[in-house]
């Protein structure tokens, strides 16, 4: 029956350990030739992780930061912050749920993953590790795999260091590739194979104990796990209580160790820390590249697209500075994300000095999925039109880019309207073409291509209207009445009955004027172009 | 034996004014027969950059390049953008020129630097079919002209500034340099003088006499227009001697210009 050899399955627990996550959290907003300089995570006046390029100068954790400093002068130095940290693990636990739905946090420095329900969607334990960890570099931290059949043996063998290579069992194994079940069954029972030595041998400072009963168990002499599952239940028991017995137990699978999975998060939150702060904005152009990176493979994942990105700088002593990205369309182009988060940077006023770099999108939409044709033509439907709407904006201001469209209206000041062009492209859908073929007949008069808004008062003598010398009537009138209800935004000189006339004037142009019946002014209102 | 003046004519980036007048590169019809004839490859160059000469507001110069504006808008998914245009283009007469008018956008760039950016990254984006703009003429330098000719080429679009009459003296390395006037014979709209001043394979071209069939130039029905005449009656010049100020139009002050002229009426 399926569903109990479903619960016969056994689970594959991987564990991704991040042994320098506090540090790593500042010096990942770093290009890599900034990376290689010496850092040091600092808490309580020692330092307790530090880089490559700190531990060749000769640093080692637990120095004194007066030794440290003595040791190597250029070192850089952030403090510890236990939250920030936190938070790093929740959101690398979002990024590993990709990899598979039951992901669990390890505080303060392990994620948990579940993997063999994903053994065959990337085809193998193998193929699966080199994708967590590649993807785990490019994010700027240094993982270590654990895997083993519970949860507590896999993160134990990470911290250790002691992790069975996929690739040798890979090897080793025989299955059918195409039955899922055997695929899973034989990766299982191979790591399961693989473990038991390791986990035998593994010394019991590994442990998830606490020192008292480290030291005890040390000094009975008992150096690794072997030894203890030697010794007989009920004796340790009465030693060391139910506790450790319990923790033995579901280290070697003999009690079910359930773990909680994280939900993933509906908005896109991440942060970066600077080592030293940033006083000049081209130094956050990297930072800058890898929110956008991170955001554009969260959005990918999701196939989500984002047409407003959040900015916000931030430090200690001089506040927060947001910046808002916007765009015309929903979408997830790096390129042009980080195209108009510049231009919006350098436009702001920004901050003198930035600790902390911030990316929040919380308007999503689903992403429309374009599908890009096998041969685009040269230059042609390839380039999304609204790409030059956002660059433009992005240096004119919001409203500078416009687009317009007729209205439904006899009065010419409310025939048209301008829009923002993501509304006139919205408002494809409505057929906006017939308003306009329904305003200009054949049975009204000529309408001019230039409109001055509002219309332009004329000085006229003996009643004739002057515009740059005399002008000829040549053409009308044409009566517009305002309507008595109109609420027109209209200056009380314009408001009656009016006559239209097209008019030349002295240099041969073409105008259109009218005069307002109820007080006989004249007005220019359009010309023909 | 051949002379050395033999092979320099064999050299093919050499062009001489008797081969005539063939244009591998892209053209678009003007929607004017005698234009379409005077211009290289029988139309607009749309990968290059067009001056539009002229000092008369509302000599024509939408008529003139509305056909071909009317076809790149409804051919191609491409704005049609208007930088800083003078006044503001009255979306039903466009359209019911055929110009869909979704594909227009506005840029109002609020000074001159922004302007030429604005054209520049318009017109290189490779997303617009055609850029009409209306830079200052004050700040107009040859080298922004160059600028903007290369952007057009790069982004395949047609690039039209309209400039004043003073402009027509200056060399410019626009592809097509047209100077319109409004036409003496026919006051009533209905068309307008052209002269090319510098246009690819050919030497500047006489007037020549632009014909509009439009709205405006087609005539009210009869009883309407007898009506029309009446009243037009009313407002005939009592004295054709009347006095009028100078005409001041220089079109990087024609706001300026217009308030003036207002000022010195009253």
């Amino acid at each position: 029956m399926p569903q109990h050899a479903r619960q016969q399955e056994r689970p594959l627990w991987f564990c991704l350990y991040l042994p320098r996550l506090g540090l790593e959290l500042f010096t990942r907003s770093l290009a890599d030739e900034a990376a290689a300089k010496p850092a040091a995570l600092v808490a309580q006046h020692r330092l307790c992780q530090i880089n490559g390029a700190a531990q060749a100068q000769g640093l080692r954790p637990g120095q004194s930061l007066a030794t440290a400093q003595s040791i190597c002068p250029g070192l850089a130095v952030a403090w510890r912050e236990v939250d920030r940290e936190a938070i790093a693990l929740a959101h690398l636990a979002d990024w590993a749920w990709r990899f598979t739905p039951r992901v669990s946090r390890v505080p303060p420095d392990a994620l948990l993953l579940e993997i063999s329900g994903s053994l065959r969607l990337f085809r193998g334990l193998d193929r699966l590790q080199q994708q967590i960890l590649a993807g785990i570099r490019e994010l700027g931290y240094s993982g270590l795999p654990g895997m083993a059949p519970t949860p507590l043996a896999a993160v134990a063998l990470a911290r250790a260091g002691l992790c069975p290579d996929p690739e040798a069992l890979a090897a080793e194994l025989d299955c059918e590739p195409g039955l899922e079940g055997s695929l899973r069954r034989a990766w299982t029972e191979a790591v399961a194979k693989a473990v038991r030595p390791l986990l035998a041998h593994l010394p019991i400072d590994h442990l998830d104990l606490t020192a008292t009963e480290q030291q005890r168990l040390m000094a009975m002499g008992l150096r690794t796990v072997a030894d203890l599952l030697r010794l007989p239940k009920k004796d340790l028991g009465r030693r060391f209580g139910r506790q450790l017995l319990d923790h033995l137990d579901r280290l070697t699978g003999r009690r079910p160790d359930p773990r909680e999975a994280v939900t993933p998060a509906a908005l896109f939150n991440a942060e970066l820390h600077f080592l030293e702060d940033v006083s000049h904005k081209n130094a956050l152009a990297f930072p800058m590249r890898r929110l956008i990176a991170e955001l554009v493979d969260w959005l990918r994942v999701r196939q989500l697209a984002s047409g407003h990105l959040c900015w916000t700088l931030s430090h200690p002593r001089h506040g927060d500075a947001h910046i808002e990205v916007r765009f015309a369309q929903p979408q997830r182009d790096p390129a042009r994300f980080l195209e108009l988060s510049r231009l919006h940077l350098e436009r702001s006023d920004g901050l003198p000095e930035v600790a902390t770099l911030a990316l929040r999108v919380d308007v999503l939409e689903q992403h429309s999925g374009r599908v890009d044709t096998l041969f685009p033509l040269l230059g042609e439907e390839d380039r999304d039109p609204t790409a030059l709407v956002d660059l433009l904006s992005a240096r004119l201001g919001r409203g500078a880019c416009l687009g317009i469209l007729p209205a439904d209206d006899h009065l010419p000041e409310q025939a048209w309207q301008t829009l923002l062009p993501e509304q006139v492209s919205k408002s494809n859908r409505k057929n906006s073409q017939t308003v306009s073929d329904s305003i200009i007949s054949s049975r009204i008069g000529p309408r001019p291509l230039w409109l001055l808004d509002p219309p332009q008062s004329l000085t006229s003598r003996d009643g004739r209207p002057y515009w740059h010398g005399a002008l000829t009537l040549q053409r009308g009138p044409e009566r517009l009445d305002l309507m008595p209800w109109n609420p027109a935004r209209l200056p009380e000189p314009c408001l009656g009955p009016r006559d239209y006339w097209v008019a030349q004037h002295r240099q041969g142009g073409h105008c259109w004027i009218f005069q307002n019946l109820r007080n006989q002014r004249w007005f220019l209102h359009g010309l023909f172009a | 034996m051949t002379l050395p003046i033999e092979n320099l004519l064999q050299h093919r980036h050499l062009w001489r004014a008797t081969d005539g007048l063939e244009v591998e590169r892209g053209t678009l019809t003007t929607g004017f027969a005698n234009l379409d004839a005077a211009l290289a490859g029988g139309g607009w160059p749309t990968d290059g950059l067009t001056e539009i000469i002229g000092d008369t507001p509302g000599v024509g110069e939408l008529r003139l390049l509305l056909p071909a504006l009317a076809e790149l808008s409804q051919q191609r998914q491409r704005w049609v953008a208007w930088v800083a245009p003078p006044w503001l283009p009255y979306a039903p007469a466009l359209a019911a020129a055929g110009m869909n008018v979704k594909r227009i956008l506005l840029i109002h760039p609020k000074h001159h630097q922004d302007l030429l950016w604005a054209t520049e990254q318009a017109l290189k984006s490779g997303t617009c079919s055609a850029v009409l703009s209306w830079p200052d003429p004050r700040h107009l330098r040859h080298s922004d002209l160059r600028r903007l000719q290369l952007a057009a080429r790069e982004g395949d679009s047609w690039g039209i500034l309209f400039r004043p009459e003073a402009a027509a003296e200056q060399p410019s390395p626009a592809e097509l340099r047209l100077r319109l006037a409004a036409d003496p014979e026919h006051g009533d709209g209905s068309g307008l003088h052209l002269r090319v001043i510098k246009r690819r394979g050919g030497w500047p071209s006489e007037e020549l006499p632009i014909r509009f069939d439009d709205l405006l130039t087609r005539r009210l029905a009869g009883p309407e227009q007898a009506a029309a005449l009446r009243q037009l009656a009313l407002w005939q010049p009592q004295s054709p001697n009347t006095p009028h100020p100078p005409y001041v139009n220089r079109s990087d002050e024609r706001t300026d210009a217009l308030s003036s002229s207002q000022r010195a009426y009253r």
